[in-house]
């Protein structure tokens, strides 16, 4: 027996209301029936002996059922039920408490129960968010994550408590998917709450929210934890996210390559490809990640696996999609993880041809038999047009065209029909656009069951196409005309009236427009916007197509007009008889004559307009003929400024043809055929504040000593992880290193969730050294021993202060602790060091010495001392041949060390560099001097790095 | 990000079953959505895609039997399909229920169909859990707890 069936008797009060009420369907005593329970429940409620938390319940039940049945709309009715909700909301007893927060879930969408209960509410919710009972706040966290963006004092007094929550090792797994989405909903109320917190702490919150990333085997807290992510990388920080993407392309890997992991899984697995939510929020987090043109994919934090492995992930779901013929729901399933990725796959390779591919890839897909299907590929092929332009624009033009104009004669779903015509819209250039209008125009023709929403969309889209490619008067003309005239059912005035201020503004269209629209009204059933624009544009124009239609037809045309249109284009009409009296004054008899009769209008403006004409008509006649000339001295052009309103109408749409411009020739203005909606640029992602406010982890200074030092060894270690490095200088390029970090799992847990980021001073704006990863650790570390390693290479551009040396952040969770670590690299210019083959001998440094004093004097030089004790020479000597250094084998000068090297970088080129180091038999000192061919600083960073070499 | 608007459950007679904002909107707002959502649904044809664009929303729909399952969803979030598998997901975790769940069962039961939504969807309708026989196990454990309630209230 299914679950829910020994439920149903639960509270019979309710299931009887409830029977009762669908008995009585007629209004009139469903009324009736709601308003005698609220009687009795007021009764109820008032009972001087109380209630038992039972009836309590069933009675807010109720009150809630009454609230669904009337769709709302009784809400003042059930106000006096507030209080026995948070009775209910009070009780230790669950269901009455899950009945109470149930009840006001719903009831928090109206104002009024808002107002009158926020700060009971918080005070309820507090209680039971700290309470022992995970039901209690389970149930309170739904509450927030449902109706927590109400308000913003939600925000303001819960975000601590829920945050707690997320992030404590001991909340149950439930308890956390919860506690990420409640947090989600007051973050995304009240982004403050992160951004106003100081930034040490608020960067420890969002490291925190980070790790979970690690505890990739729940797929619950991975659905959630997901669009929280998203939400902290669009909006509050992108730079401590962007570290994740190597685990975001494992896990969509895992989520992708993997057939069927394990039965217990059915659920999660759809034939082959698993959980299309978690692929599609993983994608969706990735797309904000990776910036538009996946420049910083290539960029210095993604090695080419991880790359690798995104692209793997994008044909594995193209193939399951469109390889096996499973049922339609898992079909759906694939479907929508295929189009998720292949949207991404735009970013990831942007080539010409991966694009075409992908492209023709999704035309096949046009003519599929879901049509759901169908509306997914228009869509996604609207955006990789916009996205990425001229190369996909091209690719379908060439193929598919006519398939497309083929569908949008026979598509009779509005939905569907819609994204056809967007699509045919962005399709076109100044190679189609002809054909594509027209075809357009016959859909609009044809399609008469178009919804009027549409229809206006459609012509809109039309005129703005005519407009913005048309080279000659006369297609200009003709096209526009037909537009207006297949127009019967517009109300929105705009089309005919953007026809009228273009033709006004060029001359040349003025007499063509004219001969086409004579022909057009003569017409019966004419549209009435081809009337108004006629009636306006032949009116002003009349004397231009005299030879053609005298004023006197066109006056007649003009009557049989009136008599079948609204009264707004009878004004327009007046107002028309009155100009072609101005053209032709022996029209005066016919024109009085019908002004008068209009007098007698029941259109009070159509009256007042009428005696405003006659009045002007007899005073010219009788005082001044040129006063109607003053009155009316032809169209000015239109101002461009007076188009606003249109164009709010379409926020998107480019530049219309100039209005301050009249085209003289026939060639209408290049310049605005650039493609629609360029993509924004993308965001800078270069933060440089980043490394300055990274705080070292305690007893950094060791490792890196040691790695100035050495070329491999311990870097960092503590109880439960231990790092050791390694450095490769490129022999034939010592500017470059590769470094790799291990990772030791020393503990007996599983280290979950590890990622490293390499913080370099800056990224852009001329940085000192360049990183590029090789190889992205894995996530994940067995428990004893086991070990991943982190590969990148550092090149170093020009000398720079050990003080900017990069650092290594890293972060893992670990038997439920959280930890991370801020290292500072021992990578300086020191580590550029190449030692010669041969030997280097006193006499010769002596003449290299003198050699760059003579030419630099003072300014290639540095001195400094030191502390170190329990030193001596040998030592010396032989931690300098460590670093890198020719140590001079001399025994002559007891008490002095001498040493050289060359210092290689890759824009400013080598620098000698030799250096002294004379022990002070006074107090344990070393005196070091250093000379480099550089006139600059590199003396001193030189010897910087050495103090921290020899210093103890 | 799927971002669900809201989710709504109406009969063929355009009756709203159940309903749940996820989104603050006014009330005149979600009046006007109510009304004119479902009369568009309701008058598509069987034979047309699930979705719909309505101002500034898609609205992605599906009918089970007398029932339609609507929900608003973001113009630019490109997962209709993973919309309509929320709702067959919803669907299907109430059929495990309910055992072959009908209208009635939502009528009679409105609290635990709510209660279900709740435990899959929330905030802005961000997954919380995809397994049915999670939602499942989580409800169940619910009336557990209640059937404990109201022994208790029995007993005493």
């Amino acid at each position: 027996m299914a679950l829910g069936q020994n439920q149903q008797n639960n509270m019979k009060g309710l299931q009887l209301f409830i029977a009762d009420l669908r008995a009585n369907q007629k209004t009139k005593e469903h009324a009736r029936r709601i308003q005698t329970e609220l009687q009795n429940i007021r009764t109820q409620f008032t009972q001087k002996s109380g209630l038992n938390g039972y009836q309590r319940k069933k009675y807010v039940a109720k009150m809630a059922y009454i609230y669904i049945t009337t769709n709302a709309g009784m809400v003042p009715e059930l106000l006096f039920g507030l209080d026995q909700c948070f009775q209910l909301l009070k009780s230790s007893n669950f269901s009455e408490k899950w009945i109470g927060y149930m009840t006001l879930e719903l009831l928090f969408n109206h104002a009024v129960v808002r107002n009158s209960v926020l700060e009971k509410t918080i005070s309820c919710l507090k209680l039971d968010l700290s309470s022992g009972d995970a039901n209690a706040v389970s149930l309170a966290l739904n509450f927030v994550g449902i109706v927590g963006n109400r308000d913003e004092i939600f925000a303001d007094n819960l975000s601590e408590t829920i945050f707690g929550i997320l992030r404590s090792p001991v909340s149950s797994a439930i308890l956390k998917r919860k506690a990420c989405l409640a947090f989600l909903t007051l973050i995304r109320y009240k982004p403050q709450i992160l951004t106003n917190l100081e930034d040490n702490k608020r960067t420890l919150w969002i490291e925190r929210i980070t790790t979970l990333l690690g505890d990739e085997n729940d797929h619950g807290l991975l659905l959630s934890l997901l669009p929280l992510l998203e939400f902290i990388a669009r909006e509050i920080d992108v730079n401590p996210c962007l570290r994740l993407i190597p685990q975001l392309a494992e896990i969509l890997h895992e989520c992708l390559s993997k057939k069927q992991n394990s039965a217990n899984d059915a659920d999660y697995q759809f034939s082959g490809v698993s959980n299309p939510w978690i692929v599609g929020n993983c994608v969706s987090l990735l797309q904000v990640l990776v910036s538009d043109n996946g420049e910083n994919l290539i960029g210095s934090n993604i090695d080419q696996q991880t790359l690798g492995k995104l692209r793997v992930c994008v044909s594995h779901a193209v193939s399951f999609a469109l390889a096996s013929d499973a049922n339609p729901v898992t079909k759906n399933a694939q479907y929508s993880v295929m189009f998720t990725m292949l949207g991404f796959a735009c970013k990831l390779d942007p080539t010409n041809e991966a694009i075409s591919n992908s492209v023709t890839g999704l035309c096949e897909l046009m003519t599929s038999n879901d049509l759901n299907t169908r509306y997914s590929t228009f869509d996604l092929l609207i955006k990789i047009c916009k996205v990425n332009g001229t190369t996909a624009i091209k690719t379908i033009q060439n193929e598919h065209l006519t398939r497309l104009v083929d569908m949008l004669k026979r598509e009779s779903d509005v939905t569907l029909l819609r994204k056809i015509i967007d699509l045919l819209v962005i399709l076109t250039d100044v190679s189609n656009f002809k054909f594509v209008v027209q075809e357009l125009l016959s859909a609009l023709e044809a399609h008469k069951s178009m919804d009027f929403a549409l229809r206006e969309d459609l012509s809109f889209q039309i005129e703005r196409l005519i407009e913005l490619h048309a080279d000659d008067l006369n297609w200009f003309v003709l096209s526009s005309l037909r537009l207006l005239s297949s127009n019967t059912s517009i109300k929105n005035d705009h089309v005919w009236k953007r026809i009228c201020q273009i033709v006004v503004n060029n001359e040349p269209l003025h007499k063509l427009a004219c001969e086409h629209l004579i022909d057009y009204l003569h017409a019966p059933n004419v549209a009435e916007s081809l009337v108004k624009a006629g009636v306006f544009l032949l009116a002003e124009y009349a004397s231009l197509v005299n030879d053609k239609v005298s004023a006197g037809d066109l006056f007649n045309l003009f009557t049989e007009k009136y008599f079948q249109v609204s009264n707004l284009t009878k004004a327009m009409i007046l107002t028309g008889m009155l100009k072609l009296y101005h053209v032709e004054p022996q029209l005066s008899s016919v024109v009085v004559k019908f002004f008068q009769l209009e007098l007698n209008s029941f259109d009070v403006i159509l009256q007042t307009r009428s005696y405003e004409y006659l009045k002007i008509i007899q005073y010219s006649k009788m005082n001044d003929m040129t006063f109607i000339d003053k009155l009316l001295p032809g169209m000015p052009p239109f101002a461009s400024s007076k188009d606003t309103d249109i164009m709010s109408k379409l926020p998107k749409t480019q530049e219309l043809l100039s209005l301050e411009q009249p085209f003289t020739s026939g060639n209408t203005v290049d310049s605005n055929n650039k493609p629609a909606s360029l993509p924004t640029p993308p965001r800078s992602r270069k933060n440089n504040k980043l490394y300055h406010s990274q705080q070292l982890t305690p007893g950094w200074e060791s490792g890196f000593k040691r790695m100035l030092i050495h070329t491999q060894g311990v870097f960092y270690q503590d109880t439960l992880v231990s790092v050791l490095f390694r450095v490769e200088t490129k022999e034939e390029q010592p500017s470059t290193s590769k470094i790799t970090f291990t990772y030791v799992n020393k503990s007996d847990w599983e280290i979950t969730g590890l990622s490293c980021e390499i913080i370099p001073l800056r990224a852009d704006n001329n940085p000192p050294y360049v990183l590029q990863v090789l190889q992205s650790p894995d996530s994940k570390l067995a428990p004893s021993n086991g070990r991943t390693s982190y590969t990148f290479e550092i090149t170093t551009r020009f000398p720079f202060p050990q003080e900017h040396a990069s650092l290594l952040s890293s972060q893992f969770k670990c038997g439920g602790q959280y930890c991370s670590h801020r290292l500072k690299i021992g990578y300086t210019i020191l580590s550029t060091l190449s030692p010669r083959i041969s030997e280097i001998k006193l006499a010769q440094f002596v003449q290299r010495w003198k050699s760059i004093g003579d030419s630099l004097g003072k300014a290639g030089e540095h001195v400094d001392v030191v502390e170190c004790q329990h030193t001596n020479l040998q030592k010396l000597m032989k931690t300098m041949s460590k670093v890198g250094f020719d140590v001079v084998q001399q025994s002559s000068i007891p008490n002095i060390a001498f040493a050289g090297g060359i210092l290689h970088t890759k824009s400013d080129g080598n620098y000698g560099c030799l250096l002294k180091l004379r022990l002070l038999d006074s107090d344990d000192k070393v005196q070091i001097t250093c000379k480099t061919t550089s006139s600059g600083d590199l003396s001193r960073f030189v010897i910087n790095c050495i103090k921290k070499v020899v210093e103890e | 990000m799927s971002q669900i608007k809201y989710m709504l459950l109406t009969s063929r007679q355009g009756k709203t079953r159940l309903i749940r904002w996820y989104q603050p909107f006014d009330i005149k707002y979600k009046h006007k959505i109510l009304r004119e959502v479902t009369t568009n649904v309701l008058s598509r044809k069987s034979k047309m895609c699930n979705i719909l664009e309505y101002q500034d929303h898609k609205v992605v729909y599906k009918k089970y039997a007398s029932l339609y399952f609507i929900a608003g969803i973001d113009l630019d979030s490109d997962n209709e399909l993973l919309t309509l598998e929320i709702i067959h997901r919803f669907v299907e975790t109430m059929d495990r229920y309910f055992g072959n769940v009908c209208e009635l069962d939502i009528i009679f039961n409105f609290s635990k169909a709510y209660s279900i939504l709740d435990e899959m969807i929330m905030c802005d309708g961000s997954i919380i859990e995809t397994s049915k026989d999670e939602v499942i196990h989580v409800v169940e454990a619910m009336d557990a707890i209640e059937s404990n309630d109201d022994l208790d209230r029995v007993l005493s």
